[in-house]
């Protein structure tokens, strides 16, 4: 499998955490490229103008500026162009509330943020698990929360 | 005078001494004095022929008596003493012989001087001469002087004389005249003084000048006037003499003012008095005599008058009424300033002519000049008039005046002029009109007013009405004329009318009656008639003055009355109720018909202090001082007493009685009530529900039975707080009660006889309600509202308002019963209460908001702390990860620290946010069994509860209203720390109960006693802790550990505390050390 094959976007401002994306994804010795976008204006842009070739899953960071994670969960549900998109939570909330309005507004899976690197490697390498597993159609409530 | 020659030698020569002697000479020469015994001439001594030489020679008549013969010689100077006939020749005779007649006198006054040779004289002598004829009585002045002889010794006397007759006879008769004069000077009317000389001796002064003068005879007399009467110094009176003494012009004037002292005092005298100068031969002024009559009194008098006439001029002319004199001719003379200005102007005196008036005319307006008027026409023709006169003045105004003019007349009658007094009744005149006036308005007054007024003659006899007469009767002032009023009276009862009328008039009586009057529709109206006499001046009865008063309602309501009353006593009847009445001093004067039904007795032997007998003797004492109590002090009356009834049986009564009371809060009756409470009595401590109830019933009873108009007036009387009226059937007010007063705000008299729609707002009027409630009330029998009314003074008030038809006996309606209840103040407290709560909500809404906003403050917050502590975190691990090799053991063991610190730090974040959201009270409460709950708890804790071997019990089958996630949360908590706090090695068993209990049952002042409550226990065999901080242990970061034994941040309690709070909840915690802890929970079931 070439790296080029699973795309993974991260939307997230923060710098620290697209650092340990990276290093976990270099640990978990997966075979994907990782292109970050650090604010939802840019991340629409980008879609926009890769919208005929979408990466492979969305890992979507919420408090955002300009737009946040939410707009663009509800940006990107409401256009057909992205309905094969999955939309991958990343925040570091764990308000229950939010949670529901994120699953009911079409986004796959929330991810809390961990603490500890290691569970955040193998949380994020279960869900490209999942997500190469082309579960992309919504699981269940219950499964929304990756625990690590 | 001859100088003798005295020639001694010559014999002729001695006879030389008779040369030239005169006839008398020669007679002696002649004579042969050869027989006398003096012999010859030429024998003669010497002396005898000096002193008769001298003798001879003298021409004073002169005698000669020589020798002690007294031979008589004299000289022809003396011869006419001796008369015509008779003595002469009596030379050389003896004087014997001569003298016969008077030799007696003579005779010793020569021998006296021959002895004593001293000379007498006398002077006016008289002594009785034969002369002429006739013996007469002769005046002499003669001096007897001594003749010397030879011998040097005296022998003879030389009377020298003279006949002083008729000088003393015309001194005589100057004396008479003196004494005469003096005698007219003393008896004269007037005083008199005579003054003699420069210096004014008093030579004579009468008695009246004596009086004049005050001053006594001795006092003046032959002194200077002056001196006698000092005070006349300094009065001009000297200048005055000198006056008249020095230019010897006589004086006079009238009325001098002298101030003589008389009595002691300085009296002023007026005196007339003229000084006459009595002039000697060479017109110089000798004496003055002085005239004067005292006139003071009349002066005084005079003045008097003048001061009089003066004060009465000035009063005359001072009057406030118009005076002027005019002349005979009519030329005014005199005119006071009342005159001028009633005249409006200034007549000139001696010009203006009649009258100082400008224009007059008579009453009806005529002119009339000034040659007619009263005064001109009194001085021409003497005719005296008193017309009612019109003056005009210059400047235009008028007046009203009536002239009185006097014709004067002098001593003999003759007209010397005319005074005229001009009486103003311009006043009157306007009064007189006022009075027209006045009587016309009396007249348009009394014509309208309500009443028929009419005016008698004193007779009796009526000459005016008023137009309500006429209107009313519909008669004419023809028809009215003399007594035409018998017409309209009811022939029935006109005789008794006149009768009295006639009585009243007959002795000026007031007249009072009713009787009716026909109206001019034929039917006839009561009228309470009054006639006044009307007094004038002289206390005459000058007219009547008379009104009707139509009263025929008056008399309709009085009807009314005693139907009502009947009405009542009916009423009263058909109540099963004891109904009584008493006067204000407590003696019962009526009972309803049950009253008697049930005694047994009759009205006479219970009425005033009877109705005892009904009472049980042993409740009579106690009724009786209760009884006078209440009537005394005027407080209700309220007693439990048992009455007798006919068959002898007693039955406990509550008796009720209120005092009635006027405007002024006077005790007019007691109304009282006795219910038959027998078995209210007997079954008291059980019933005790039923009796309120039976009250209640009662009181409802009460509320709704049909009274009369009075008596439901008067029973409904004191209710306050209800407004209870009795409406006609077409809605008139006809009763009213103090709660209406109070809250409609009118009092009776204002409303009753007004139709209730008044109490409606305008809209309410509008649209019909009065009338639609009323139509509700006769179909339904009862109509409620709820709505607005209008009050007295146009405020509105809420009310609630309940209006019943109430029937007669024959299920007529007769009436509404209308009760309002003033609902305003408790609408105002429900808008009030609405408001508060709208604002409450209000202020939940922005609590909520900001509880909100800080959750999410916190929310956020707490996010952004957690954010760089989840880095600390993640770089820690990975450091530790990666160059866990190159790090050394402390290094290691230093990031572990690190490490812990951040996850403590994260927890305590993660707890506060919990807490924080424990505030925000969002979530609904749902129904939820509480196993549900625990199952999630279970759930998240399955790998820690494992660990620790725990055993959950429960038997939570409650369904509870709660907020679910808060307890899940709750729960998660208690698990947590039991699985936290639990003994080493040993399994951690929980138990969790639930019961419903009853508020009352539990302790604690925080439970409301009628409330359930859900209590959930809670309980673990933990470490427990000691009992004395059961209440700290929930208060926030408090901890009963230190960190190193126990991990925690000090919130699981607090934010359960919280929780339970939500819910409106209690908890509790007991433990003991090492004997686990219980936690029991109450949750109310409702609450607000």
């Amino acid at each position: 499998m070439t790296q080029t094959d699973f795309h993974i976007l991260l939307a997230d401002d923060d710098e620290d955490d697209c650092m340990f994306f990276r290093d976990a994804l270099d640990e978990l010795s997966l075979t994907a490229s990782l292109k970050t976008v650090n604010n939802g204006l840019e991340l629409m842009d980008f879609l926009e103008s890769n919208s005929t070739k979408l990466p492979q899953v969305l890992f979507l960071d919420l408090n955002m500026p300009c737009k946040s994670g939410i707009e663009c969960l509800a940006e990107i549900r409401g256009s057909e162009k992205y309905k094969e998109l999955p939309v991958i939570i990343y925040s570091t909330s764990s308000n229950l509330d939010v949670m529901d309005l994120l699953y009911n507004n079409g986004a796959q899976y929330y991810i809390r943020k961990p603490a500890d690197f290691s569970n955040l490697k193998s949380v994020i390498g279960r869900t490209i698990g999942l997500v190469k597993q082309k579960k992309i159609l919504q699981p269940s409530r219950d499964e929304f929360l990756i625990k690590p | 005078m001859n100088l003798m020659k005295l020639n001694i030698t010559h014999k002729a020569k001695s006879v030389a001494f008779l040369e030239d002697g005169g006839q008398m000479g020669e007679l002696i020469r002649s004579m042969d004095w050869d027989n006398t015994s003096l012999g010859h001439i030429k024998t003669w001594p010497i002396s005898l022929r000096t002193t008769l030489a001298i003798i001879l020679h003298s021409p004073h008549p002169m005698f000669f008596f020589w020798g002690d013969e007294n031979i008589c010689f004299y000289n022809d100077a003396y011869r006419p003493c001796l008369g015509e006939e008779g003595q002469h020749p009596a030379i050389g005779k003896k004087g014997k012989e001569v003298w016969p007649e008077i030799w007696d006198l003579i005779g010793p006054l020569i021998n006296q001087v021959i002895t004593t040779a001293k000379p007498t004289s006398f002077s006016d002598r008289e002594l009785p001469f034969y002369k002429n004829g006739r013996i007469d009585g002769i005046y002499w002045n003669f001096c007897y002087s001594a003749a010397y002889n030879d011998e040097g010794e005296v022998n003879g006397v030389v009377v020298t004389c003279s006949e002083t007759t008729e000088t003393v006879l015309t001194k005589n008769e100057l004396e008479e005249s003196e004494r005469r004069l003096r005698s007219i000077i003393t008896q004269a009317p007037v005083a008199i003084g005579i003054f003699r000389g420069k210096d004014y001796i008093t030579d004579m002064a009468n008695s009246l000048a004596l009086q004049m003068w005050g001053r006594r005879e001795e006092d003046v007399l032959g002194q200077p006037i002056l001196e006698a009467m000092p005070e006349l110094k300094s009065q001009g009176i000297k200048e005055l003499l000198d006056e008249v003494y020095n230019t010897g012009k006589a004086f006079s004037t009238s009325e001098f003012p002298v101030k003589i002292k008389r009595k002691g005092t300085l009296e002023t005298a007026y005196i007339n008095f003229s000084c006459e100068p009595f002039l000697n031969t060479k017109s110089e002024t000798e004496d003055l005599m002085v005239l004067g009559i005292e006139v003071t009194d009349q002066v005084f008098s005079r003045k008097k008058i003048e001061e009089s006439e003066k004060k009465y001029k000035e009063l005359i002319f001072g009057l406030p009424v118009a005076v002027y004199t005019c002349d005979h001719n009519g030329y005014i003379q005199l005119y006071n300033n009342s005159a001028e200005k009633f005249w409006g102007r200034t007549p000139v005196v001696g010009k203006d002519l009649w009258c100082g008036s400008w224009k007059i005319f008579t009453t009806d307006g005529t002119p009339m000049s000034l040659e007619e008027c009263p005064m001109a026409m009194a001085l021409k023709t003497g005719e005296i008039s008193h017309p009612e006169l019109e003056i005009e003045r210059p400047d235009g105004s008028r007046g009203h005046f009536i002239p009185y003019p006097q014709l004067l007349y002098d001593n003999d009658g003759i007209i010397t002029g005319a005074i005229n007094t001009l009486i103003e009744i311009t006043d009157q005149v306007a009064a007189k009109q006022k009075i027209k006036e006045s009587e016309v308005r009396f007249k348009a007054i009394t014509d309208n007013i309500p009443n028929m007024a009419w005016m008698a003659n004193p007779d009796g006899s009526i000459y005016w009405f008023n137009k309500k007469w006429f209107d009313y009767t519909g008669t004419t002032p023809d028809e009215m004329e003399g007594l035409g009023w018998y017409s309209i009276h009811d022939p029935n009862v006109l005789p008794e009318v006149i009768a009295e009328w006639e009585h009243s008039v007959a002795h000026g009586k007031e007249f009072e009656m009713v009787f009716p009057i026909r109206g001019v529709d034929n039917s006839y109206r009561q009228f309470l008639t009054r006639v006044l006499p009307v007094y004038d001046e002289l206390g005459n009865i000058g007219k009547w003055f008379g009104s009707n008063t139509d009263i025929t309602d008056y008399v309709n309501a009085q009807k009314k009355l005693e139907e009502s009353e009947k009405k009542f006593r009916l009423l009263a009847d058909s109540l099963p109720q004891f109904i009584w009445t008493a006067n204000p001093e407590g003696n019962l004067n009526y009972f309803n018909r049950a009253v008697f039904e049930y005694s047994g007795l009759f009205l006479d032997q219970i009425k005033n202090q009877g109705w005892l007998q009904i009472v049980h003797p042993d409740d009579r004492e106690k009724n009786i001082r209760t009884w006078e109590e209440s009537i005394s002090q005027g407080k209700d009356f309220l007693l439990e007493h048992r009455f007798r009834a006919h068959d002898g049986e007693y039955r406990w009564q509550l008796s009720r009685a209120k005092p009635q009371r006027d405007d002024s809060g006077n005790i007019q009756m007691w109304v009282g009530s006795s219910t038959d409470i027998q078995e209210q009595k007997i079954f008291r401590n059980e019933l005790e529900r039923q009796v309120r109830e039976r009250t209640a019933e009662l009181v409802e009873l009460n509320e709704s039975l049909k009274f009369s108009e009075q008596r439901y007036h008067l029973m409904v009387e004191e209710i306050q707080e209800y407004a209870i009226l009795f409406l006609s059937r077409q809605g008139i007010v006809e009763n009213w009660n103090i709660g209406a007063e109070k809250i409609k705000g009118y009092k009776a008299e204002e409303i009753i006889g007004e139709n209730f729609s008044s109490f409606y707002t305008e809209d309410d009027k509008k649209s019909g309600l009065p009338q639609r409630l009323l139509q509700r009330a006769l179909v339904d029998g009862k109509a409620v509202q709820e709505g607005w009314r209008v009050r007295k003074d146009n405020t509105l008030f809420w009310a609630s308002v309940v209006i019943t038809a109430i029937h007669d006996e024959k299920n007529k309606v007769i009436g509404f019963s209308k009760v309002t209840h003033d609902l305003t103040a408790k609408k105002e407290s429900d808008d009030a209460l609405r408001d508060k709560k709208f604002e409450l909500e209000q202020k939940n809404i922005e609590l909520q908001k900001m509880n909100k906003e800080l959750q999410s403050f916190a929310y956020i917050s707490s996010h952004d702390l957690q954010e760089p502590l989840r880095k600390i975190q993640t770089f820690a691990s990975r450091i530790i990860e990666k160059d866990k090799d190159t790090l050394s053991e402390n290094g290691k063991y230093l990031f572990n620290r690190m490490q812990l610190s951040a996850e403590r730090m994260q927890s305590l974040i993660d707890d506060l946010l919990a807490y924080s959201r424990t505030h925000n009270l969002e979530g609904d409460f749902e129904k939820t069994n509480l196993n549900l709950i625990i199952e999630q708890v279970k759930q998240d804790l399955s790998e820690e509860l494992l660990h620790k071997n725990t055993k959950i019990d429960t038997d939570a089958t409650c369904e509870v209203n709660i907020i679910p996630f808060q307890f899940k949360q709750l729960f998660y908590n208690l698990i947590s720390n039991s699985l936290k706090f639990s003994i080493p090695d040993k399994p951690v068993e929980i138990t969790i109960k639930n019961e419903y209990v009853n508020g009352n049952e539990l302790e604690g002042e925080d439970f409301e006693d009628n409330n359930k409550y859900c209590h959930i226990s809670f309980s673990d065999n933990g470490i427990g802790f000691d009992q004395r901080y059961s209440e700290k242990i929930f208060e926030l970061f408090q901890r009963l550990h230190g960190r190193t034994e126990y991990s925690g941040t000090g919130i699981g309690l607090a934010i359960i505390k919280r929780i339970v709070e939500n819910h409106h909840g209690f908890i509790t915690a007991k433990s003991q050390v090492g004997k686990g802890a219980t936690f029991d929970i109450y949750l109310p079931e409702r609450h607000l």
